[in-house]
């Protein structure tokens, strides 16, 4: 697990020896992941050699001229929370921004925000909502990092209006190589951060995509991202205490609605409509067993509740309504949801029943996530089923259905999975339903047996989509090599970038993509 | 002092082993080969190197150098055009795609040489989908072609400021012109494309790679991945990259009414800070700003009225349009007209339905925003007979400093300032804004055109050293860009050689 000979002297001699340890007390904290606990098994193998804390974009350059020197490898790190940034192999240091968790600039003209890495989104939406600006807050929870879920896919629960993947502005790159490669606007005279697109190639074009390079190709220190208005609060307005908590916007500008529908095909219709017609700030899917977690103060609860409450809440749409300029834009989307409502065949949850109750925090959740944490507390983990592909709200459907749920059921049957077979997702609109993505969340037991199965079920529906002749997305690392071949080799085009950028395979090396695919 | 050595030379020895007149026939043999394999793949008649054509390709309405190809080459499928490139690729012979009629700022000129490869007449809209918004077209689909497609199925598609009509909608989008409409969601507007790369693989992005179009089980809206964001690489990269045979795209609601309003004001600060408030209200549709020697060029109807014209318009006017969608237009309408008069009224302002000093702007816009321009001579020709156009993002608030400095260009110069357009597009609800200056020119008169490109050049330089982004890397502003980020300047050459090993795609565009 060592580091080459001179290798920690020098980072410690850099960044100074109370930034740098190798203490197994503290490195075999970054070995462990809860997602991937199946597959690398807390075995003590993948503890990292060392971590190290760098204040600054300077300190990460050192860190990766002096990795290139001695011949050790790196990994990047936000907040910790997705399997990339466990080490996989040895003599590999984690490179953790701690220390880097200022915003460094609010701009209310041109709406954007600077941050470091380690900014979440908690700190920064606390600070935007002063200045009248939100942004669309990771569904992974604000507790994440802003640049780590931007360059992972920039997700948020106000992605029907404030997009998918569309948040990044101007950045400063660490590259491998450790020059400071600056993106967008940063590259123009006066280093503005205004802007995510350059002259010339479009390198940002290699810092985003299904997910990012997942800290394959260098570090991001410093990003703008995007700001959107906000007519609210200037303090998140939450009351109570997790669980049982409320958040009270303004009614005459906020305003969720929950919809039951027969089925999910009229739901789907339902959301495209909302998406021709403009409206909505917010438009999800919310499965029983979400809002339910969201609900449970405790895993007995939960389960008490489960076979009566799946019951009730079946194929229920939210839409939150945002008056962005006024009370009369808050008025008129509702008479348009509620026509649309209307003519395929919803019917609302009324605000005096029993369901609305139990997803009375939706509205808050939208705007600052909190929700997904408590998911954990169902089985023990969860994640949503892989092989899911970003395009229509048609098409989220149909791979729903067609693949992601015989599989989820067959996993049930086998006592793999928790017996959540209602079969309603988390399906999301994006972009006023330009596009949508779907995700079955599945929960399973904290051991190596449920989370083998889950891992194989992952993989067994991103083989199912490609067969289909359906797009997946979110193949992390080795699975690209189950999805390139069938994807115009892509798989191809992102390792000769990456060997590129990084020849010697130094920055997480098995990402965006491993060099050689996994042996069986 | 240089240490290597000068090359010897034997004096006495011939230059050229191989007699002067052999030379030449052999260089004709050549490219009587070459026409011949081309011929082979693309047909007789679709091949052409006669004089005339490939002066018609040798320059365009840019001051940029001219470059004569050797083959103009007009492929009739995407098979033909892999095969075209593979050969390319063989013989290091450059390739430069084309799909528009008219081409304006030199990135499609032969520098190189080579061949082009004119998509032009690629005119297939292969399909709309009403559900989805969005409709698959091939590079030659020009505005007003797709217009009439889509709007019998309530759709339009996303345009920039009337444009001409053998404009390229494919190249709009991928060169990131800017749209009318500033809403954030229509901003990236192309979903999936298909690409022949230099090796002549075809590459298709987004949730259309995992399959052709006539095999895919997806809608191929997912613009992401796979991988990384091809779209965002692709995205104005003049064709250094490949050759985009088609793209989906988005097309949004055709709203059944709409309102139009036309703020006029003095001075174009006003006009900024009430735009960029109505922007953050996410109100209307189109919002862009004019000032009068743009808006005489357009709403002339002849060049000998502009000049009469423009003394009677204001200074700067922001034209302003709310769409009713389907369900409850008038009542959408009536909604955004009122949050939209109350912000004029915070900001004093004024806007009104009909421009009192030439009310048939109204009429012309209600029929064109949608629309290419339906003149004879386009708007930008119109005064002098061409436009040397400088175009830049920048943000809404520092687009003052930037008229300054292009005032102050053109006073040393000794260019009438009062003849150059102005155009403010917000971008993405008033994040940021695109601003254009056109500077009329005749394209005739040689000492001019010298005079001009001395004034583009230098006013390129001032604007740039105050922070303009020319994203739209066009002629030299390429240089000035990579002048301050060498980093930006060497990643892209490593991206272009693995892409394109042999530098065949369009070489010499974008410094690569």
């Amino acid at each position: 697990m060592s580091l080459p000979n001179g290798a920690y002297e020098a980072l410690a001699n850099a960044l100074g020896a109370e930034n740098v340890c190798d203490d197994p007390a503290v490195t075999s904290g970054y070995s462990y992941m809860w997602l991937a606990y199946a597959t690398h098994a807390q075995s003590g193998r993948y503890r990292p050699a060392a971590v190290a804390l760098p204040g600054s974009t300077q300190d990460v350059q050192t860190i990766i001229l002096l990795a290139n020197r001695y011949g050790f490898n790196y990994i990047p790190v936000g907040t910790n929370l997705f399997p990339p940034n466990m080490p996989t192999r040895p003599d590999t240091i984690i490179i953790d921004p701690k220390r880097m968790n200022r915003i460094l600039e609010i701009d209310t003209e041109s709406m954007y925000a600077v941050v470091e890495p380690y900014v979440t989104y908690a700190q920064l939406q606390a600070e935007t909502m002063q200045k009248g600006l939100t942004l669309t807050v990771c569904e992974g929870g604000a507790q994440c990092s802003v640049i780590a879920n931007n360059m992972f896919q920039g997700m948020g629960g106000t992605g029907h209006k404030f997009g998918y993947n569309r948040g990044i502005l101007g950045c400063d790159w660490v590259l491998p190589n450790g020059e400071l490669l600056k993106i967008g606007s940063r590259g123009n005279a006066r280093g503005d951060w205004f802007w995510g697109d350059c002259a010339g190639l479009n390198l940002k074009g290699l810092l985003r995509g299904d997910s990012g390079h997942c800290g394959g190709l260098g570090m991001v220190t410093a990003m703008a991202v995007k700001l959107f208005p906000y007519p609210g609060p200037k303090a998140f307005p939450v009351k109570g205490a997790n669980p049982d908590f409320s958040a009270e916007f303004p009614a005459d500008r906020f305003k969720v609605n929950l919809i039951k529908f027969p089925n999910r095909e009229q739901l789907i219709d339902a959301m495209y409509e909302i998406g021709h017609a403009e409206i909505g700030v917010a438009v999800h899917e919310e499965p029983a067993s979400m809002v339910l977690a969201g609900e449970s103060p405790s895993v007995e609860h939960f389960w008490e509740h489960w076979p009566e409450f799946k019951k009730k809440w079946v194929n229920v749409l939210s839409v939150t309504l945002l008056g962005f300029s006024s009370a009369r834009q808050v008025a008129y989307e509702q008479k348009v949801l509620d026509a649309i409502v209307s003519d395929t065949g919803g019917e609302y949850i009324t605000e005096d029943s029993e369901l609305w109750s139990c997803a009375a925090c939706n509205l808050g959740e939208q705007f600052r996530t909190g929700g997904s944490n408590r998911l954990f507390r169902i089985a023990g983990d969860f994640f949503v089923m892989g092989g899911f592909g970003f395009d229509s709200l048609d098409q989220s459907l149909k791979m729903s259905k067609e693949y992601m749920w015989p599989l989820i059921l067959d996993g049930i049957e086998k006592g793999h999975l928790a017996p959540d077979d209602v079969g309603n997702d988390w399906l999301n609109s994006y972009q006023l339903g330009h596009f949508a993505e779907t995700e079955p969340l599945i929960y399973f037991e904290h051991d190596l047996a449920a989370g083998g199965a889950f891992m194989n079920g992952y993989v067994g529906t991103i083989i199912e989509a490609v067969k289909r002749k359906m797009t997946s997305s979110w193949p992390l690392g080795p699975m690209n090599y189950i999805t390139g071949p069938a994807m115009c080799n892509y798989h191809e085009l992102v390792k000769k970038i990456k060997s590129a950028l990084d020849p010697r395979l130094t920055s997480n090396p098995g990402f965006p993509v491993p060099p050689e695919p996994p042996q069986a | 002092m240089s240490t290597q050595a000068p090359a010897m030379v034997d004096y006495q020895k011939p230059l050229d082993d191989v007699p002067y007149a052999e030379q030449r026939a052999a260089r004709a043999a050549h490219h009587g080969e070459v026409k011949k394999r081309l011929e082979s793949i693309a047909g007789p008649d679709r091949v052409s190197d006669s004089p005339d054509i490939l002066a018609r390709y040798s320059s365009d309405l840019s001051l940029e150098q001219a470059g004569r190809p050797a083959f103009v080459v007009r492929p009739q499928d995407t098979a033909r055009v892999c095969e075209l490139v593979r050969f390319a690729n063989s013989l290091k012979m450059p390739v430069i795609a084309l799909s528009s009629g008219t081409h304006l700022y030199g990135a499609g000129l032969a520098r190189l040489g080579g061949m082009v490869l004119d998509l032009s007449e690629w005119k297939n809209i292969h399909a709309v989908s009403q559900r989805n918004r969005s409709v698959r077209i091939a590079p030659g689909v020009t505005y007003d072609q797709l217009q009439d497609a889509l709007e019998p199925q309530g759709l339009r598609a996303l345009i920039p400021l009337l444009p001409r009509r053998d404009q390229s909608v494919l190249s709009a989008h991928l060169e990131a012109q800017p749209m009318l409409i500033p809403e954030f969601n229509y901003s990236e507007p192309v979903y999936t494309a298909e690409i022949v790369l230099a090796s002549g693989e075809i590459f298709r992005t987004g949730a259309a790679a995992v399959a052709p179009p006539d095999q895919t089980a997806n809608d191929m809206v997912g613009p992401w991945g796979p991988g990384l964001d091809w779209n965002r690489l692709l995205t104005r990269s003049q064709g250094t990259l490949g050759v985009i045979t088609w793209a989906n795209i988005m097309a949004e609601p055709l709203p059944l009414r709409q309102k139009i309003y036309f703020t006029p004001a003095p001075a174009i600060e006003p006009l900024l800070g009430f735009t960029s408030r109505v922007q953050k209200k996410w109100l209307g549709y189109e919002c862009f700003i004019l000032n009068r020697a743009n808006l005489a060029c357009i709403l002339a109807r002849s060049p000998q009225e502009i000049d009469a014209l423009q003394q009677s318009l204001p200074a700067f006017v922001q034209v302003f349009c709310i769409g009713g969608l389907a369900r409850f237009p008038d009542e959408r309408i009536a909604w955004q007209e009122a949050d939209f008069l109350e912000t004029s009224q915070e900001c004093g302002l004024t806007p009104r339905t009909v421009l009192a000093e030439f009310p048939r702007a109204a009429r012309f816009f209600e029929k064109n925003l949608h629309r290419c321009f339906p003149g004879e001579v386009y708007w930008k020709d119109a005064r002098r007979g061409a436009s040397a156009d400088i175009f830049f993002i920048t943000t809404m608030n520092r687009v003052p400093l930037f008229i300054e400095e292009m005032q102050q260009q053109a006073a040393l110069a000794g260019y009438n300032f009062q003849d150059i357009g102005i155009y403010v597009q917000p971008i993405e609800n008033g994040r940021a804004a695109h601003l254009e200056f056109s500077l009329p020119y005749n394209p005739a008169d040689e000492r001019g055109c010298t005079r001009m490109r001395g004034l583009h050049e230098a006013a390129s330089r001032a604007l740039f050293a105050q922070g303009a982004l020319f994203t739209r890397a066009y002629g030299t502003w390429t240089q000035l860009a990579h002048g301050c980020n060498a980093a930006q300047q060497q990643t892209a050459r490593l991206i272009k050689e693995l892409l394109d090993p042999n530098n065949i795609m369009n070489p010499g565009r974008l410094g690569l």
